[in-house]
């Protein structure tokens, strides 16, 4: 090894532990206010709670009919449901196929989204107007009576729900960073970068897309949320996620049945709520890291 | 082509010329169709040398950048470049755009005048540096990275082996500037073109940068067509100037000839309006009223409505490029376009061995040693 590299290497591993862009990134991903602080902590524990799901509750489908329906106790210390299944559990598992959902859709939307809207954007044109009409049939429709539809035709497993969500989101995703694509395409650095002889793939990729994404950041946060919301929504319509899987949407729609259990409907709606909200409360960090970034 | 008659000082002769010029341009046009049709550059012909360091000086809109951006069509889609552009044989103008894509870069790089917009924001120096060397020359990266430090170092970047890791916001604006010098000059283009390259930076780094931007072209015996507002910056460092107005060239000369004896009342204008050290003037000359709107065409000179010398035949008709004697004698004798034709030998263009051009019916008068009154 040349001298030269090796002092690269040095000067690149102190770089790394100064306060270089990824070290001013991650100070600001502390929050900053009491609601930023509760967001971050309720994510936390409820991720970390669902993550050791096996370890803290007991098999989600085991019945056991002569404790049915009862309340809160020390056994269920939220109750069981009407065929005596521990909900705490049933909370806990619910919430591992919720967070898959919200984090697939997102994956399949944004994927999906961000390369079609930077792909339109870029190009302009002919091209643009007609993939960007495509966009706007798809957001014709209401996007939960598109992945309703979607949906019932699919049939109710896990994976359509992501597909039927996903479908209805992506367009929204492409129009965004479409727009993104259109202002940043026109900075000197995208010219700059073609005058050094880059082809428009490199442009795309590596110039104009990493320098659109920001906003996206912000949103994706902000959509995990909605993402499971809307997939309890569809579960509790009776198109999502099927008995016996817990979920918290199938749940919420099974304790209709018992509307005198109330146990059954205050846990899988409380985890919801507070899952969510703690999601938007905590996203305004992602918000201000994304605008705080010098250079951008 | 040439005409026996050919004037005695003007060299339009060719023959004592060195080989083919790199650069050849024939009546290039740029055109924007906007909400009106604005030609930017109208029909500017010129050569330029190997090794040659030659200056292109005009305001705002004078058709500079565009004209020299059209070279390797880097300008936006709704603009329409016409004539021909030879690099060392080859017409640019009929390229494919990704025949052009090898051309940017590797033959004609490029200095934008404004560091802080022409650098990635989300890419480190290194990566920006060590792709534009992966793209021109097929190394493995390591070894490109390893080229993409040593470039850095030789523009002057102070510590570069550690600066190397930074992002362009770390950077100060000359360092940003030398940033992208290295990589313009990283494949060894034929052709430089720095458009405006010290515009955006301090005075006191300008000189830094247009000195760093000499050595290294001079060392790789690089052609520069340097861009500027500014004829004190084309002072040092060029050997030709051509000056713009309106999208046309209408002055060429050497470096020295421009500022001791201007033939063009535009550049006359332009010397008046800079400040001296060795004068003391209450307020600087500045050129009353404004360049003529592009978008509409015009008959005669375009800059007879704000030249002092101006007579009957400038707003009539528009002078072609000529040598200083024969503009003298065609605007004492009142030669046709024909006839200054013939003098001069043929169509002049500013190229490496041409004499001094002008574009002007009424040239200021050749006892003016100084191009103050």
């Amino acid at each position: 090894m040349t001298r030269r590299t090796k002092r690269l290497e040095e000067a690149a591993s102190r770089r790394n532990e100064e306060s270089g862009r990824m070290g001013a990134a991650i100070a600001n991903l502390r929050p900053r206010t009491f609601l930023e602080a509760y967001g971050v902590v309720v994510i936390v524990v409820m991720v970390a709670a669902i993550a050791a799901a096996p370890l803290l509750a007991s098999d989600p489908l085991e019945q056991d009919l002569s404790v049915a329906l009862t309340g809160p106790s020390a056994d269920h210390w939220m109750g069981t449901d009407n065929l005596g299944r521990d909900i705490w559990s049933r909370i806990l598992n619910g919430g591992r196929v919720s967070l898959v959902i919200g984090l697939f859709v997102l994956i399949a939307a944004g994927t999906v989204g961000v390369v079609y809207g930077a792909i339109s954007g870029y190009l302009g044109g002919i091209v643009d107007a007609v993939m960007m009409r495509v966009v706007d049939i798809f957001l014709s429709f209401p996007a939960i009576m598109l992945a309703l539809l979607i949906s019932a035709a699919l049939g109710p497993t896990i994976r359509n729900v992501i597909l039927a969500i996903a479908a209805a989101w992506w367009p929204v995703y492409a129009r965004l960073i479409r727009g993104q694509v259109i202002v940043v395409k026109e900075r000197e650095y995208v010219t700059a970068s073609r005058a050094l002889g880059a082809g428009p793939m490199r442009n795309l990729f590596q110039t104009v897309l990493p320098n659109s994404l920001g906003v996206m950041k912000t949103i994706f946060v902000l959509d995990i949320g909605y993402a499971i919301l809307a997939g309890s929504t569809l579960s509790f319509l009776g198109l999502g996620v099927s008995l016996p899987t817990p979920e918290w949407g199938v749940m919420i729609r099974e304790a209709l049945q018992f509307p005198n259990s109330w146990w059954l409907i205050l846990s899988p709606g409380l985890a919801l709520m507070l899952f969510v909200s703690a999601i938007n409360f905590a996203g305004g960090i992602v918000t201000r890291s994304v605008h705080e970034i010098p250079g951008r | 082509m040439k005409s026996p008659a050919a004037d005695p000082a003007g060299a339009a002769d060719t023959s004592g010329a060195p080989a083919a010029p790199l650069l050849s341009v024939r009546d290039l046009s740029v055109t924007f169709h906007a909400h009106a049709e604005v030609r930017a550059v109208n029909g500017i012909s010129y050569d330029l040398g190997a090794g040659e360091h030659v200056g292109l000086v005009g305001e705002s809109g004078s058709g500079k950048s565009a004209g020299a951006l059209a070279l390797v069509r880097l300008v936006p889609d709704y603009a329409e470049i016409e004539g021909q552009v030879m690099l060392d044989g080859v017409d640019l103008a009929r390229l494919t755009e990704r025949e052009l894509r090898d051309v940017r870069g590797r033959r004609v790089g490029i200095v934008y005048q404004d560091p802080f917009s022409s650098l990635n924001p989300v890419l480190t120096i290194e990566k920006q540096l060590t792709e534009v060397v992966r793209r021109h020359s097929r190394v493995r990266a390591g070894k490109a990275r390893a080229e993409a430090a040593r470039l850095l170092e030789s523009v002057g970047v102070p510590n570069a082996a550690e600066r190397i890791s930074d992002y362009p916001h770390q950077y100060s604006g000359g360092m940003r500037q030398r940033a992208v010098i290295a990589m313009a000059v990283s494949p060894r283009p034929a052709l430089l073109i720095a458009d405006e390259p010290t515009t955006a930076l301090d005075v006191t780094v300008q000189a830094q940068i247009l000195e760093l931007l000499q050595d290294l072209t001079s060392e790789h015996g690089t052609t520069m067509l340097l861009i500027t507002h500014d004829l004190a910056v084309v002072a040092g460092i060029t050997r030709r100037v051509m000056v713009m107005y309106a999208g046309r060239i209408v002055e060429a000369s050497s470096t020295e000839d421009v500022f001791t004896r201007p033939a063009h009342p535009y550049t006359v204008a332009l010397h008046r309006s800079l400040p001296r050290i060795d004068e003391r003037r209450e307020r600087l000359m500045t050129i009353e009223g404004q360049p003529p709107d592009p978008s509409r065409p015009i008959a005669g000179c375009p800059f007879a409505p704000r030249c002092s010398a101006r007579i009957d035949r400038c707003t009539m008709e528009d002078p072609p490029l000529m040598t200083v004697p024969t503009a003298r004698r065609a605007a004492a004798e009142g030669w046709d376009r024909r006839m200054i034709r013939e003098q001069d030998g043929g169509a002049l263009f500013p190229g490496p061995a041409a004499p001094q051009l002008t574009a002007c019916w009424n040239p200021p008068p050749p006892a003016e040693g100084s191009p103050d009154e």
